[in-house]
């Protein structure tokens, strides 16, 4: 397993080097000098010269790609323009947000789907399998951007009519609050719920087709053991790893989600580093976001070699 | 007998195909999903192509007096505007219809050539192996492996470690937004899907005796891959690049929303969104009908896709 282990770790590390070259490649090749942006419109020649040879922007491509890959390594993402700070400290700073979101529209996605899934695995082409994937296919074809505005608007007319004061009008943020987080939640939920819902029923109808569940039957075990504690132990191996993998990849920003309830997370600053063109908040957003996917890949591979006895590489 | 081989191979292949023809329609029209997704795939293509007919307004003109209150706000519903107008007193109907055009191109194109390097990657890499190639180090002849299969399925696996939609924004935002950058990159990030679909079922056919039998006659792998492999691959590719529009053009919306998808003035679905949303609480039909607009179009792929999925299954040709 060590081997494996070893070998999954070396290939996240290559990801990371890989996504590095490119993001560098990006920087290299905009049209905006950083110098400048840096030193503002009204900077001298020589001041901007100045910086320049501060950033190492005058030293060849490959010693500043060298200098660039070391510099991550060391945990230095870069100096935000805008912001006059580093990169790192303003995506960590965000981060708890986006972990709250990240966690609480996970769980809401899983909330949904898996005994939608099972259902629909278990009374196969009856109301309930029809229903749920009418309701999923509607779900996942639903805009996240667009339902997160319906939501709000449906909170807002509540104020205005009847007068409910539960949730906040108009998203917003407040640590470890859970009125703030349950709509942005909600909204996250409902794209993601679709595809658990179909994986769930995809793996589950798998596993009920298998001759060791015909075993549990003949031998006259109940349907509702037979259903919890032989198929579903089976059929929920490949929906956590996909719960670790989404995990991951919420951590680095829910960049729509975020947008739409002005959650400052690290979507949001992504989103917002756009109109400031701040191309090294942007690039450690990225960067930022491709750890966290590798870091949650390597986490799946480990707790599913750990797991999994079938799996030996 | 090399010659007759090979025949065979293909007249099997051609009876598999031929039966499943009839099965897959009678699957089909028995499948109220194919009909809503294809009927809404049809009303949507035809909007598009039908814009400059259906309305004879500019959708990038602005009317300044017709088009909006004398406070500056956007007119309801009108003969003139049977939609109404947006913040700028430009017809809303006309941004609709032109709205998907864009959708659709994006929507389309894009994906054709996400299918295409998809299929491309996923079946190479299934059948390429490792081949050697021989290169002279040295003065001394030496044979070099090159690993072809586990290479492109790596990057497959890298480009699917990517933060897709951060990565697209900043792609975007940094070389600057246009239509043709737009398909590229969400083409770019989205081809990794049908990649390894098309490399899972491509590897299953590779070990097939059919596949062996024409090896073992000398047929190349290339002809392999083009005559005798492909035809068990297109149920796989339709459902897929169905599928694959509605993500795309999701994709697209989405990037229009955040302000990196087609650049302004075009009309696209996406940026209507968040162009009005000040007027969101006094008008919501400004909000409401581009996001009516995006479900119902991705809905409708959505549908066609899994009906066809449905069909091509075997297990449903039973009853």
């Amino acid at each position: 397993m060590i081997p494996y282990l070893i070998r999954r770790l070396g290939w996240g590390l290559v990801v990371l080097v890989g996504v590095m070259l490119i993001t560098f490649l990006l920087t290299y090749v905009i049209p905006a000098d950083p110098a400048r942006m840096i030193a503002g419109a009204n900077a001298s020649p020589t001041d901007v010269a100045a910086i320049r040879r501060s950033l190492g922007l005058d030293r060849p491509f490959l010693e500043q790609l060298a200098t660039y890959v070391a510099n991550v390594l060391h945990g230095d993402f870069g100096f935000s323009y805008h912001q006059h700070r580093a990169v790192l400290p303003l995506l960590l700073e965000r981060f708890p947000a986006t972990a709250q979101l990240a966690l609480a529209g996970l769980a809401i996605e899983v909330a949904i789907g898996l005994p939608l899934g099972i259902l629909a695995a278990t009374r196969r082409g009856g109301f309930w399998d029809r229903g749920a994937t009418m309701v999923t296919v509607v779900l996942v074809s639903a805009p996240s951007f667009w339902v997160g505005y319906l939501l709000l608007e449906v909170v807002f007319q509540g104020h205005q009519s009847y007068g409910i004061d539960i949730l906040p009008l108009g998203g917003g943020y407040k640590p470890f609050d859970l009125r703030y987080l349950f709509l942005p939640a909600l909204t996250l939920g409902f794209g993601g719920a679709a595809y658990y819902n179909r994986l769930m029923r995809a793996t589950m109808l798998d596993e009920l087709h298998r001759d060791y569940v015909r075993t549990a039957r003949a031998k006259g075990l109940q349907e509702r053991a037979v259903l919890w504690r032989h198929a579903l132990r089976n059929a929920i191996g490949p929906v956590l790893i996909q719960v670790g993998l989404d995990l991951g990849f919420f951590l680095g920003g829910v960049v729509i989600v975020e947008q739409v309830f002005s959650w400052p997370g690290i979507g949001k600053l992504a989103v917002d580093s756009i109109v400031t063109a701040d191309v090294p908040l942007i690039i450690g957003t990225v960067l930022f976001g491709t750890l966290c996917i590798v870091t949650a890949n390597l986490f799946v591979d480990i707790l599913n070699a750990v797991t999994d006895p079938r799996i030996r590489f | 007998m090399t010659a007759g081989v090979p025949a065979l191979v293909e007249e099997i292949d051609h009876s598999v195909s031929r039966t499943s023809g009839s099965r897959l329609r009678r699957v089909l029209v028995r499948n109220p999903a194919f009909w809503i997704g294809s009927i809404g795939v049809l009303v949507i293509a035809l909007a598009a192509v039908l814009a400059p007919v259906i309305t004879s307004h500019d959708p990038n003109f602005a009317f300044r007096k017709e088009g909006l209150t004398a406070a500056g706000n956007p007119v309801g519903p009108t003969v003139l505007f049977p939609l109404g107008t947006d913040r700028l007193g430009r017809d809303y109907l006309s941004r609709l219809l032109y709205g998907a055009r864009t959708s659709l191109t994006v929507g389309i194109v894009a994906n054709l050539i996400a299918t295409a390097i998809g299929v491309t990657i996923g079946s190479v890499a299934a059948f390429a192996g490792s081949p050697r190639i021989r290169i002279r180090f040295r003065g001394r002849r030496r044979e070099l492996a090159i690993p072809v299969e586990s290479l492109l399925m790596r990057l497959t696996d890298a480009v699917l470690s990517f933060p897709v939609l951060l990565f697209a924004i900043a792609l975007v935002a940094i070389l600057r937004p246009s239509l043709g950058l737009v398909i590229v990159v969400i083409a770019g990030v989205l081809w990794t899907t049908i990649a390894r679909i098309v490399y899972g079922r491509a590897v299953v056919i590779r070990e097939q005796e059919f596949i062996v039998a024409a090896r073992a006659v000398g047929v190349r792998s290339s002809r392999i891959l083009v005559r005798h492999v492909m035809p068990h691959l297109v149920s796989l590719i339709v459902v897929y690049a169905t599928l694959g529009i509605a993500s795309t053009i999701q994709f697209e919306a989405a990037l229009s929303f955040l302000g990196v998808g087609v650049p302004v003035p075009a009309a696209s679905w996406g940026n209507m969104i968040s162009d009005n949303l000040g007027y969101y609480r006094t008008d919501p039909r400004l909000v409401v009908l581009p996001g009516l607009a995006i479900m119902v179009t991705i809905l409708s792929f959505n549908l066609l896709g899994d009906a066809l999925a449905d069909a091509f299954d075997p297990r449903r040709w039973a009853n």
